[in-house]
C-alpha cells in the first residue's frame, strides 16, 4: 500500500508527468501495436501506400523544378534529392496531423479512462516511425545503386532521424492540445503543414536562398535537421551552425510542449 | 482498518454555456467553441463539499437520482476529471469500470482488444498474458475469440469488456453500473464475481440504480442528492433513504424515450403502473382491495414464449416474492408482433400496512433467458381502512411483519368442562 494519489485542482506540474509516463510505457506499445495492426487493414494496396506518397510527389516536383534546381546539387540526381526530402516530410507531416487529432478521434478514451494523456500523441507519432523506417530503407538502397556508396557521415543519420522525431513529437503535442479546446485546429492545420513544407528544405536546398534570408530560415529546427540528414546521407559538408540551431531548438520546443500540455491536460475532459 | 480513500470536501463547477440544460452541454462544446465574450455566468455544481472515508476491503454503495454526482464523483476519484476545491488521497492502485469497453477497437480480434483494453486499465501485458484463458473463459467465448470484434453481438461485446474489467488486479476498484448491461443471466455471474472479488479483500466503490445489486453486495451506502451527501451508514437504510423521497415513489412509470426503456430484441417495456379494482392508476390501495400491476410492452419480433414476472420488495429492499403469469394461453402460445398488456391482480387482504416497490423482468424459459428486468421500480402503500374486521378485528395496535393475510380460522371445542364440579 505505498503507492499513494493525491487528487486535488492544482496542476501537477512536469516532473509527476514523466515519472507516470515511465509507469504507463507498455501503453504506448498497445496504441502503437493497435495502429500498426489496424492501419493497412482491408486496404488494397497495404503497406505499399507507404512509398507511393512521397514517390509520387518526388516524380511530380522532379518534373517542375529538376532543370531549374539541378545546378545547384552538382553531383546527385534531382529526383533523389527531393526523394530524401519528401520520404522525411511524409513522416513529419503525416505524425503531426495523426497526433493532433487523436484526443479528438477518441473521446470516449479521454472521458471514460484514466492514464496519462501524453501516451497518446506519442504513440500517434512513433507509429509513423514504422513507416519512416521503411521508406529510409528505399531510400538509402536508391542512393547506394545511384551513387554508389556512403561515408562515415552516414553514422549520423540516426541522430538526425531523432532531432526530427523530437520536434514532430513536440508540435504533434501541441497541436493535440489546442485541438481539444480548440477546434480551429482541425481547419487550421493543413494549411499550417503546408507553409511548414514551404519553409522547410524539403525539395530545395538553404543553397537556393538568397543569402540574407538563410539565416532567419535557419531558425525553423526543422532546416537544420533536414540539411544535416541531407548531408549525412549524401556525404556532403555539415553546417555546424544550422545543427546547433535545430538541435537547440528542438529541444526548447521539446520543453515548451510538455509544460503547455502538461496545464492543459487538466480539463481535457471536461471540454472535450 | 485503515482508511484507502478518503475523501474531504470535493467540488465540481461546470460552467454551462447559454441556455443549454447539463446534458447538451458536452454537445455545444464539441460543436463549436465559444468563447469568453459569449458566455453568460450560469453554474452547475456536481458536488458540492463531498467527504467521506472508505475503508480497506469496504464495498461502499453510491445511490442516487440521475444527476445527483454519483458519476461526477467517480469520474473524479478516477483522475479523468480535477476537482474545483478539495482534495482526495487514495492509497493503492485504483482501477476503473466506468463504462466498459472503452479503446475497443472494432477492427481488432477479441484476443487482441483484451490486451488493448487491460491496458489501457492498467495492466501490465505480463499479467495479461496469464490471465487471458481466464477472461475468455469467464466471458464464454472460447470460439469467437479470434474474430475482429465487428462481428460480435452487443451481449457478447458486453461479456468479453466486463470479463477484462474484472479480472483487473486492482487494490480498490470503482464500478458505475457495469451490471446492468448485458442479459440478466450474464448479470448474475457478474455478480457473483463481484462477490467473489469482494471476498478477495478489495475496496469497492458502487454506483447503481440496482438496489438488488446495492443491498446484496454493499457494506454501507451514501446517498447523493444534488451533490451533496444527504444519507450514509447502514445500505438499507440509505437504501430506503433514497427509495423514500418523492421522486422515487412513483406509481407510474411510462417510457416515451424507447431508447432508455427496458428491453432486448424480443421485447421493450412501454409502461408499468399500479392500478385499483376499477382500472385506476393509484399509489395508494386500501389493505382489503386487490393490488393490480399493469405492464403495457411491445414485442419486436415473432415466435417466442413470453412470461412476464413481477418481484415484490419491502422498503429495505427484501424480496417478498416473485410471481410469474401461468396462465394458459401465453404461457405455450408463441407471441406475434405487437402492443400487449398484462396485470396481475393480487387479493386483497395480502400486504401489510407498509410501502411495497414492484420490478418487473420478462423472460423465456427453454431455453433460460431474461429479456429485460426494470431497475426503476414502481411502488404502492397499503393503507389501513376503519373498521377494518377482516384482519384487525378489535385489536387496535401495531400489527407487525410484512404481510397480513386473511386466514381462514377454525377453534372447536373439544371438551367442554363444567363449572365447578366438587
Amino acid at each position: 500500500m505505498s503507492l499513494l494519489i493525491e487528487i486535488k485542482p492544482q496542476a501537477r506540474g512536469i516532473l509527476p508527468h514523466l515519472k507516470e509516463i515511465w509507469l504507463y510505457r507498455e501503453l504506448v506499445y498497445f496504441f502503437v501495436w493497435r495502429d500498426v495492426k489496424v492501419r493497412y487493414r482491408q486496404t488494397l494496396l497495404g503497406v505499399g501506400w507507404v512509398l507511393i506518397q512521397p514517390a509520387l510527389i518526388t516524380f511530380i516536383f522532379t518534373i517542375i523544378l529538376s532543370r531549374y534546381a539541378q545546378s545547384f546539387i552538382q553531383n546527385i540526381p534531382y529526383w533523389l534529392f527531393a526523394f530524401s526530402g519528401f520520404v522525411v516530410w511524409t513522416f513529419v507531416a503525416t505524425a503531426i496531423n495523426n497526433a493532433a487529432n487523436c484526443f479528438v478521434n477518441h473521446k470516449e478514451m479521454v472521458t471514460r479512462v484514466y492514464f496519462p494523456r501524453l501516451m497518446m500523441p506519442f504513440a500517434a507519432v512513433i507509429v509513423n516511425l514504422i513507416d519512416l523506417k521503411i521508406n529510409l530503407i528505399v531510400l538509402l538502397i536508391a542512393v547506394g545503386f545511384t551513387i554508389g556508396g556512403f561515408s562515415w557521415k552516414i553514422l549520423l543519420l540516426p541522430f538526425f532521424v531523432f532531432l526530427i522525431f523530437l520536434i514532430t513529437l513536440s508540435l504533434g503535442i501541441l497541436f493535440s492540445a489546442f485541438n481539444v479546446r480548440y477546434r480551429d485546429v482541425k481547419h487550421g492545420l493543413p494549411f499550417v503543414l503546408q507553409m511548414m513544407m514551404f519553409a522547410t528544405p524539403v525539395f530545395y536546398s538553404v543553397e537556393f536562398l538568397p543569402e540574407k534570408w538563410r539565416f532567419i530560415w535557419k531558425l525553423n529546427p526543422l532546416v537544420g535537421a533536414f540539411e544535416g540528414l541531407r548531408s549525412s546521407v549524401f556525404d556532403s559538408e555539415f553546417d555546424l551552425i544550422g545543427i546547433l540551431i535545430s538541435v537547440f531548438m528542438a529541444f526548447f520546443l521539446f520543453s515548451l510542449a510538455l509544460y503547455v500540455f502538461s496545464i492543459m491536460e487538466e480539463n481535457f475532459a471536461d471540454i472535450i | 482498518m485503515s482508511v484507502v480513500i478518503s475523501v474531504e470536501k470535493i467540488s465540481k463547477k461546470f460552467d454551462l454555456h447559454g441556455t443549454q440544460s447539463w446534458k447538451t452541454l458536452r454537445d455545444t462544446l464539441t460543436g463549436f467553441f465559444q468563447r469568453s465574450s459569449k458566455r453568460e455566468e450560469k453554474v452547475l455544481w456536481a458536488l458540492r463539499d463531498v467527504s467521506f472515508n472508505v475503508y480497506e476491503g469496504e464495498i461502499l454503495g453510491i445511490v442516487g437520482h440521475n444527476g445527483a454526482g454519483k458519476s461526477t464523483l467517480l469520474k473524479i476519484l478516477s483522475r479523468i476529471i480535477k476537482p474545483t476545491s478539495g482534495v482526495a488521497r487514495i492509497r493503492g492502485r485504483i482501477g476503473t469500470l466506468l463504462e466498459v469497453g472503452t479503446g475497443f477497437h472494432q477492427e481488432l480480434s477479441g484476443r487482441e482488444n483484451i490486451f488493448l483494453n487491460g491496458a489501457i486499465l492498467g495492466m501490465k501485458r505480463k499479467e495479461i498474458e496469464k490471465k487471458l484463458d481466464e477472461i475468455i473463459a469467464f466471458a464464454e467465448m472460447e470460439n469467437f475469440i479470434d474474430e475482429p470484434v465487428k462481428f460480435y453481438s452487443s451481449g457478447m461485446f458486453m461479456r468479453l469488456a466486463f470479463s477484462v474489467a474484472a479480472h483487473l488486479d486492482a487494490e480498490i476498484l470503482l464500478l458505475d453500473e457495469v451490471l446492468a448491461v448485458g442479459d440478466v443471466n450474464f448479470q448474475h455471474k457478474c455478480l457473483d464475481k463481484m462477490k467473489e472479488i469482494m471476498n478477495q479483500g478489495r475496496t469497492i466503490l458502487f454506483v447503481s440504480h440496482n438496489m438488488s445489486a446495492v443491498t446484496r453486495l454493499c457494506h454501507r451506502a451514501i446517498l447523493l442528492e444534488k451533490g451533496r451527501i444527504v444519507a450514509e451508514g447502514d445500505t438499507r437504510e440509505v437504501v430506503k433513504t433514497y427509495l423514500g423521497s418523492d421522486w422515487r415513489t412513483r406509481f407510474d412509470r411510462e417510457w416515451e424515450n424507447y431508447v432508455q426503456a427496458p428491453q432486448s430484441e424480443v421485447v421493450r417495456l412501454k409502461r408499468m403502473r399500479i392500478i385499483n379494482k376499477d382500472r385506476q392508476t393509484s399509489g395508494s390501495i386500501a389493505i382489503n382491495e386487490p393490488v393490480g400491476v399493469e405492464i403495457t410492452y411491445e414485442v419486436l419480433e415473432d415466435g417466442h414464449i413470453l412470461i412476464p414476472n413481477f418481484h415484490f420488495f419491502t422498503q429495505d429492499w427484501y424480496q417478498i416474492f416473485a410471481i410469474q403469469d401461468v396462465a394458459g394461453k401465453w404461457r405455450v402460445t408463441p407471441r406475434q408482433k405487437g402492443t400487449y398488456v398484462t396485470t396481475a391482480w393480487l387479493n386483497g387482504n395480502l400486504f401489510n400496512e407498509g410501502r411495497f416497490f414492484v420490478e418487473v423482468a420478462i423472460s423465456s424459459h427453454s431455453p433460460n433467458r431474461v429479456h429485460f428486468r426494470t431497475n426503476e421500480p414502481v411502488s404502492f402503500e397499503i393503507f389501513e381502512i376503519p373498521n377494518n374486521f377482516y384482519t384487525r378485528g378489535d385489536y387496535m395496535g401495531h400489527i407487525p411483519g410484512v404481510l397480513r393475510p386473511l386466514a381462514q380460522w377454525e377453534t372447536e371445542c373439544c371438551q367442554f368442562r363444567m363449572k365447578s364440579s366438587s
